[in-house]
């Protein structure tokens, strides 16, 4: 497993030299604009598209029958790219969450406890995010999925919109809350099941 | 002298393509061919070994214990070499032996750079930059790191030239020497198999044809040349396949004492493998 996801980290060093440059160039516009979300947005999707590069690396150099040929199973080729998204989304939200704290925070009315909340959303959404991408990609190949992980990223959006056009009542304050506390273990259900999906496609391809 | 490979009835079905019913076995300190044509079975063979895809019937027991049941303790010690490089090619041989030492327990970084220096590979070298000759010894090199006691071969020598095919085969004769290490070696290019094989096993269109020791089947088989009327009173029995052309028939035989005694002055040649692999693939009968 540590030998999987060293390797991922290894094929991606290229990406994250590029990642530095974005990081940098976002960092001094969310100084200009005194608003670090989207910078933590950015960012945490940059990261979020990683395993996908990953996987396409893999795809590339015919790694997986290479893989299945050492001692390493099935399973653990499929729990490496799920913990490889949870290093690289956490990677991505602690660096911004430091610039914006550090660089941002000082100069505005955001609150520490905010950009906090801000944080763990992101980070949130990077990681549902990585949950369905995984699976169109274990089911579809790399290509077809990140048109689709595409459309994973408008679809809440036109969703939400027409809920909010709709005239929905928004929620109230402490249905708030409680979403936010249970939303620890919704995530590590979402992650579980996801990853339980990838592997029952995975366990029967042909490769 | 035991077995490190025994394959019994193995047996995979797909829509289009059936293996079927494949036997064979490699005694400690050998080398077996597995030839074929391209699509005949052989990677279908390899990928079942390696419990890459599932096998419907039949048994494959290596080092003497079962491939699936034992997975990964077996596997600790085989030793595959593709036939490409299956590193992305932004990595080093460096990187490489970083992320193995993590993968074989019994991976030794000493004996992996001291190949890359037996094989003159260097160290910081991505993989992009290396010629098809060094990539395929980088993936020998790789193979041979963690000790293994068989290596599984697909296609090593394939798109390498003459000099360099010559090395990779000598750095396989050096691996079996201490007589306790085996390789299936896997090609259509028989005459790697000429050199190094100690036994044959052909597969055609998922069928087992032979599996034999190398030299028995290069001593008994043979080519009979001669004209048609020869050719007709010959029983069809002996004929394993022939061919013709304008000078008359040239004819496949698997027992050459017996046709020597049995057609008295006609022309017998010995035969090499793509001889044999021709006859059974493209020979009438």
């Amino acid at each position: 497993m540590k030998g999987l996801i060293l390797k991922d980290i290894l094929n991606l060093r290229k990406q994250f030299k590029t990642t530095l440059l974005v990081i940098g160039f976002f960092a001094i516009y969310a100084y200009g604009t005194n608003n670090p979300s989207y910078m933590l947005s950015m960012v945490t999707l940059i990261f979020a598209m990683m395993p996908i590069t990953a996987m396409a690396f893999d795809d590339m150099s015919k790694w997986d029958r290479y893989a299945l040929a050492m001692p390493i199973s099935r399973k653990s080729i499929v729990a490496s790219k799920y913990i490889l998204s949870i290093c690289l989304s956490l990677v991505s939200i602690v660096i911004s969450f430091f610039i914006s704290y550090l660089v941002i925070l000082p100069r505005t009315d955001i609150t520490g406890k905010e950009l906090l909340l801000i944080a763990y959303l992101v980070f949130y959404t990077s990681l549902v995010f990585a949950s369905i991408v995984l699976v169109f990609i274990y089911k579809y190949g790399v290509e077809r999925a990140r048109v689709i992980s595409l459309g994973i990223f408008v679809l809440p959006m036109m969703v939400g919109l027409g809920i909010y056009k709709a005239g929905f009542k928004p929620p109230s304050k402490e249905q708030l809350m409680l979403l936010l506390k249970i939303s620890p273990i919704l995530l590590v259900l979402i992650l579980l099941g996801s990853a339980l999906v990838s592997y029952r496609i995975y366990k029967n391809k042909d490769i | 002298m035991s077995d490190i490979l025994k394959i019994e009835h193995l047996t995979k079905y797909y829509n289009d393509f059936t293996l079927k019913d494949i036997d064979f076995n490699i005694p400690k300190g050998s080398i077996m061919g597995l030839v074929g044509e391209n699509g005949a079975g052989k990677t279908t063979t390899i990928k079942l070994i390696l419990n890459i895809i599932k096998r419907d019937k039949g048994s494959i027991r290596i080092f003497g214990l079962d491939n699936i049941e034992n997975e990964m303790e077996v596997k600790e010690r085989i030793g595959v070499v593709l036939d490409e490089s299956n590193f992305y090619i932004d990595l080093n041989p460096n990187d490489i032996s970083k992320v193995m030492e993590n993968i074989y327990k019994s991976w030794d970084n000493n004996t992996f750079f001291s190949y890359l220096k037996q094989f003159n590979l260097p160290k910081n070298k991505k993989i992009r930059d290396l010629s098809k000759g060094m990539k395929m010894k980088l993936s020998i090199a790789v193979a041979l790191s963690h000790k293994p006691d068989l290596l599984i071969l697909d296609e090593p020598t394939s798109g390498l030239d003459p000099i360099v095919r010559n090395e990779v085969l000598d750095i396989f004769l050096d691996f079996i020497q201490d007589e306790e290490k085996s390789i299936l070696f896997s090609t259509h290019i028989t005459s790697d198999l000429d050199k190094i094989a100690d036994y044959i096993t052909f597969i055609h269109k998922g069928e087992l044809i032979l599996t034999e020791n190398k030299d028995a089947l290069i001593n008994d088989y043979g080519i009979i040349k001669c004209g048609k009327e020869d050719f007709n009173k010959m029983d069809k029995m002996d004929i394993i396949g022939y061919r013709k052309n304008q000078f008359g028939y040239e004819i496949l035989i698997s027992n050459k004492e017996r046709a020597q005694m049995k057609y008295k002055g006609l022309t017998l040649d010995s035969v090499n493998l793509e001889d044999i692999m021709l006859f059974y693939i493209r020979g009438e009968r």
